[in-house]
């Protein structure tokens, strides 16, 4: 059962960010040593300027992004919908949370704690390249979508 | 390929590489020697490759729309570029790269990086790129602020301005009343 919830996972993700070279089986076998739990609505699963921990797989439902603004108020940096990647960015070069990460929904999550994603990210098998390649195409393709929002705002500038 | 073995080991990037993995990497990539002035990529071509330096350095240079050319930045020894090109389909150069000096490039093509998930060279490799993507991302980011910033300001400017007319027009009116 659990080895059939994890590979659905997998295929969600690979098709979303529309991989190709990576099978299902191994990502699903790198994603199983995370640790799949259900959060109700108003969870937080990072707080704004704390150390940066673990990194978490948004199966399904929305996780909402708040930044504090000049005044103090968080505002909505934007809405995560699942499958998705979140807090992966602050394991990989230390950096305190840049946003607070909030459940706007039920959301079932795959929390990976420091360590296990460090272990993924260096490890000599064929589920750990599966990982990479994963995280590498999650922010490949956060990069392209903020260049496009610097492109338009360039021309309107 | 031996020689380029030896240098290869040398960078702090492949410490944790072992040596036939590094031998076994230079010897399925394209070395290129290019020229100082040589160009390397061209903006627009199509992303097929990544490309390693192994010695010398390079200029990134971007052509705006009105034909203007800007420094983008430079490519340095040990130093990894064109790295779209190993994961986005149908992808296109966004920027071109020129020779600042003499030197050598190692050409990545995808089936490697796809086929040798064990080799520990290609896992240094991966390792860098994903470090590369999180500082690209943290300066778009910090570029999106900034234009998102000016944004508003150009946004207020004209509104004061609008007001500050129909200040001085009431102004007028009722001096003109009175």
């Amino acid at each position: 059962m659990r080895r059939v919830t994890f590979q659905l996972i997998a295929r969600a993700l690979l098709r979303k960010y529309n991989i190709r070279n990576i099978r299902s089986i191994h990502l699903a076998q790198a994603l199983s040593r995370g640790h799949l739990k259900v959060i109700e609505q108003g969870t937080i699963l990072c707080k704004e300027g704390t150390d940066s921990n673990e990194m978490y797989v948004i199966v399904q439902g929305r996780v909402q992004l708040l930044k504090k603004n000049s005044n103090g108020k968080p505002t909505e940096l934007m809405m995560i919908e699942g499958p998705s990647l979140i807090g992966q960015m602050g394991l990989i070069d230390g950096s305190r949370r840049s946003a607070s990460c909030v459940a706007a929904e039920k959301t079932t999550i795959i929390r990976f704690s420091e360590s296990c994603f460090h272990s993924l990210m260096k490890e000599q098998t064929i589920n750990g390249a599966a990982f990479r390649h994963q995280v590498m195409f999650t922010m490949i393709n956060q990069l392209n979508n903020t260049n496009q929002k610097i492109g338009a705002l360039i021309e309107e500038v | 390929m031996l020689n380029v073995t030896n240098q290869l080991s040398s960078l702090p990037l492949f410490a944790e590489a072992t040596y036939a993995d590094l031998h076994s990497f230079v010897r399925s990539c394209m070395p290129k020697r290019f020229r100082k002035g040589e160009l390397l990529i061209s903006q627009g071509d199509n992303a097929e490759y990544a490309m390693f330096l192994v010695e010398g350095k390079l200029d990134v240079l971007l052509t705006s729309e009105k034909n203007q050319l800007h420094r983008l930045g430079q490519v340095h020894a040990g130093e990894l570029f064109g790295e779209q090109g190993l994961f986005v389909t149908k992808g296109r150069r966004s920027a071109q790269v020129i020779a600042n000096s003499d030197g050598m490039v190692l050409l990545l093509n995808r089936a490697f990086m796809h086929r040798e998930t064990q080799n520990t060279a290609v896992i240094a490799l991966e390792r860098m790129m994903i470090a590369v993507l999180a500082r690209r991302i943290r300066t778009a980011n910090l570029n999106l602020q900034i234009l998102q910033k000016k944004q508003q300001e150009s946004e207020i400017v004209p509104s004061i301005s609008k007001y500050t007319s129909l200040f001085q027009h009431l102004q007028s009116w009722i001096g003109k009343a009175s």
